[in-house]
């Protein structure tokens, strides 16, 4: 169905430039509807699903604009499903990044009524951003597909004091971990690859953009904060929270003259702000051990042009995984294998690794114990997680016992058990060594 | 499924070969037959008794990565019987390269090529597979002459805008990596215009002497560039350099994808599969507007 053929909806709250995007979008899309002012992320969701009236919508945030292009976009019918949501990444105006920030979303009605995350999310369930869709328990089936086609840019750095909170909220957020033993120097070896190289680009590039200084600054404190501190990840949620950090303690660290914002009317120093955006960038280098940098705008400049040429991992394989398991679409090994196969020449180590479970156990392909072996094989030297523990239950199934057979078997759950699986189905921790 | 390990390799490389090359290719490849480049008798000799029907040749600038021996040789480029390569890793700007990286030839062809004094040139064929490094600057003079002919090599080409962004990343990119200024060095001059290698390593003799007057110089250059010519290099710092590198080269760039997608189909219309697979790889990475 093309994406013309589905109601948009833009969804705005605090954002003083929210009347000229929205107008951007009517210009092409004038039947878009909108919902302004609604507060908390899961209410102001839900609302947009009642507003659009359809089993299946499209969202835009405040912060983006969407290309014409968009609107002629085919999605395959098979992914139009009510387990499924579908995402379009959009291009970062101030760090060049492209991927779920500001993304276009189409929803299933469903979804959205069913899920409980942000304020709605269960007590003592913490939940941010990228929970958006999920059930949080009520609904545990239902999935993400990424699209790589960009469509839109999002401009997160319109005021000070949004590219302040932006910035904030995704430093935090990626740079925070549940586990307390995680944290400090060395975090990052815990975080997936593509939130490291994220999370760098968020606290040092930006410096030649109106407002990135602040957009820097918001991510490099937010990191500080998730490593540093106990505050709550439920203060992410709350933009009242927000507004108090930003006049009683951020504002008057930079007062003076020489910034302003032409629609707020804050102003600070910049020469202060630099000074104190520095200082956090020495402290993250110098305690956490990991390396952003406190680039000037002309070498800004050509980092945020090189980072637009860079892409999102792709998700060839989770389409594979879908496929193979009847998730949400109708189950199709033919499918899963090719997918697979293109997730191998992206050198994804979990494609290689699902081939392998494909025959290794005859899913839906012929078994063929070699080839298993041989991909399992490659994964494990790419650094995947579960191909260790598969591959040391294949030896034991079908290699002939030996003492040889037996050390491999012992040497290959050790390093399963390294990489954070464990044999009774699940993650012993998180890791981002995948590929 | 043969995998590349099970290959004959063999490895072309002087006396002088870079310190970490042999011992990377003791332990990634220990069969290996080591070949003088200049010795195209031994190369006869050793491709005459090589034990497999396809053959592995890598070069002593170029460090295999460990996964290299246990990929799988890839059938449906070997069914088309011509020489390919996998792409390499540029140590100094970690970007990637397919004019440098691991060969792969049908032993029939090669023994044939070389005993008609054909040359032994880079296959046509490059898989997006990255499986090595290329040692570009194991001394200061050897980085500033790759810097050199790398960018005097892509000005050969008409440029469109993007190839012009790429290679002014190229040539700002190696603060944090050995003899990186160097490296800068050597770009900015064939930016300047330079013909000739020999004399800009004459010219540039006095700078080797400290890091410090080789970044001076690179900066000195780097102004010069901006000035008279079409690229705004930056030599960026090394927490700068250091940051692209930990965040723009994950994958290759969509080109490569779609150029051996390209060259499959020219091949014969029976590799239409495959090409397609590669540009489905690429629109799943780079979105549909790429393929």
């Amino acid at each position: 169905m093309l994406t013309s053929k589905l109601q948009v909806v833009f969804m705005s709250y605090d954002e003083p430039w929210a009347d000229t995007f929205y107008s951007d979008l009517l210009e092409k899309r004038p039947d878009a509807k909108r919902i302004h002012g609604v507060k908390g992320l899961d209410a102001c969701h839900k609302a947009a699903a009642e507003e659009a009236g359809d089993d299946f919508f499209i969202t835009v945030d405040a912060d983006t604009r969407v290309d014409a292009s968009f609107f002629d976009f085919d999605i395959p019918d098979d992914l139009l499903h009510p387990a499924i949501r579908l995402d379009w990444p959009s291009r970062n105006t101030v760090n060049g990044l492209t991927y779920g920030n500001g993304s276009l979303k189409c929803w299933p009605r469903e979804m959205v009524r069913n899920m409980k995350t942000h304020e709605a999310a269960p007590v003592g369930v913490s939940s941010v951003d990228h929970d958006v869709g999920k059930g949080t328990g009520s609904n545990p089936d239902s999935i993400s597909v990424q699209f790589p086609d960009c469509h839109s840019i999002t401009s997160p750095a319109e005021t000070a004091f949004h590219a302040f909170r932006c910035g904030y909220r995704e430093g935090f957020r990626m740079g925070s971990s549940k586990d307390p033993a995680q944290r400090g120097r060395g975090f990052d070896a815990h975080l997936a690859a593509s939130n490291m190289q994220r999370l760098k680009v968020w606290c040092s590039v930006g410096a030649h953009r109106p407002n990135g200084d602040w957009v820097i600054y918001g991510a490099r404190l937010g990191l500080l904060r998730a490593q540093t501190s106990e505050m709550p990840r439920s203060h992410l949620n709350s933009f009242d929270w927000f507004m108090s950090l930003w006049t009683e303690i951020i504002l008057p660290r930079v007062e003076g003259t020489g910034g302003e914002c032409r629609y707020l009317g804050d102003s600070w120093a910049p020469d202060r702000l630099a000074e104190e955006s520095a200082r956090l960038c020495d402290r993250i280098v110098a305690d956490l051990g990991f390396g952003i940098a406190n680039a000037t705008p002309r070498s800004s400049a050509l980092l945020e042009t090189a980072l637009g040429k860079s892409v999102s991992p792709s998700l060839a394989d989770s389409l594979g995984t879908m496929y193979l398991h009847g998730k949400g679409v109708q189950k199709d090994a033919t499918a899963a294998q090719r997918y697979f196969k293109i997730g191998t020449l992206l050198n994804q180590s979990n494609a290689y690794n699902n081939l392998a479970r494909m025959h290794h156990k005859a899913l839906g392909v012929d078994q063929d114990i070699e080839a298993a072996q041989d991909y399992y094989e490659v994964a494990i030297a790419l650094g995947n997680e579960f191909a260790p523990s598969h591959l040391s239950k294949l030896l034991g199934e079908f290699v002939e016992k030996s003492d040889e057979r037996d050390s491999r078997m012992i040497a290959l759950r050790a390093l399963s058990k390294d990489r954070g699986f464990v044999d009774s189905g699940g993650k012993a921790r998180p890791t981002g060594t995948s590929n | 499924m043969r995998t590349i390990g099970e290959l004959t390799c063999i490895w072309r490389a002087t006396v002088s070969a870079p310190a970490p090359a042999p011992i990377r290719m003791a332990k990634y490849f220990p069969d290996h037959v080591r070949i003088d480049p200049a010795d195209r008798d031994g190369l006869i000799e050793a491709v005459s008794e090589a034990k497999s029907d396809w053959i592995v040749v890598i070069d002593e600038d170029l460090l295999p990565h460990s996964t290299l021996p246990l990929l799988p040789l890839d059938e449906d480029l070997v069914r088309l019987n011509l020489p390919f390569s996998h792409l390499s890793r540029n140590v100094v700007t970690y970007e990637y390269d397919a004019t440098h990286g691991v060969c792969f030839w049908p032993r029939a062809l090669l023994l044939d090529r070389l005993q008609t004094d054909a040359p032994i040139v880079l296959p046509e064929i490059c898989a997006p597979v990255l499986s090595s490094q290329w040692y570009c600057n194991p001394t200061p003079r050897v980085a500033m002459e790759n810097g050199f002919l790398t960018v005097a090599r892509a000005l050969q080409s008409r440029l469109d805008d993007d190839a012009l962004q790429a290679l002014t990343l190229t040539a700002s990119l190696g603060a944090d990596a050995q003899f990186g200024a160097s490296w800068m060095i050597g770009c900015y001059h064939a930016m300047l215009g330079a013909s000739s290698i020999t004399e800009i390593v004459h010219k540039e003799a006095d700078t080797e002497t400290s890091p410090a007057k080789t970044q001076a110089r690179a900066d000195a250059l780097a102004r010069r560039v901006r000035l008279e010519g079409t690229f705004d290099v930056v030599p960026l710092t090394a927490a700068e350099s250091s940051l692209i590198k930990d965040t723009i080269f994950s994958m290759p760039p969509v080109d490569h994808f779609l150029k051996i997608a390209d060259d499959l189909e020219r091949q014969s219309k029976g590799n239409s599969d495959t090409a397609a697979l590669y540009r489905d790889a690429a629109q799943w990475n780079w979105g549909r507007r790429s393929a």
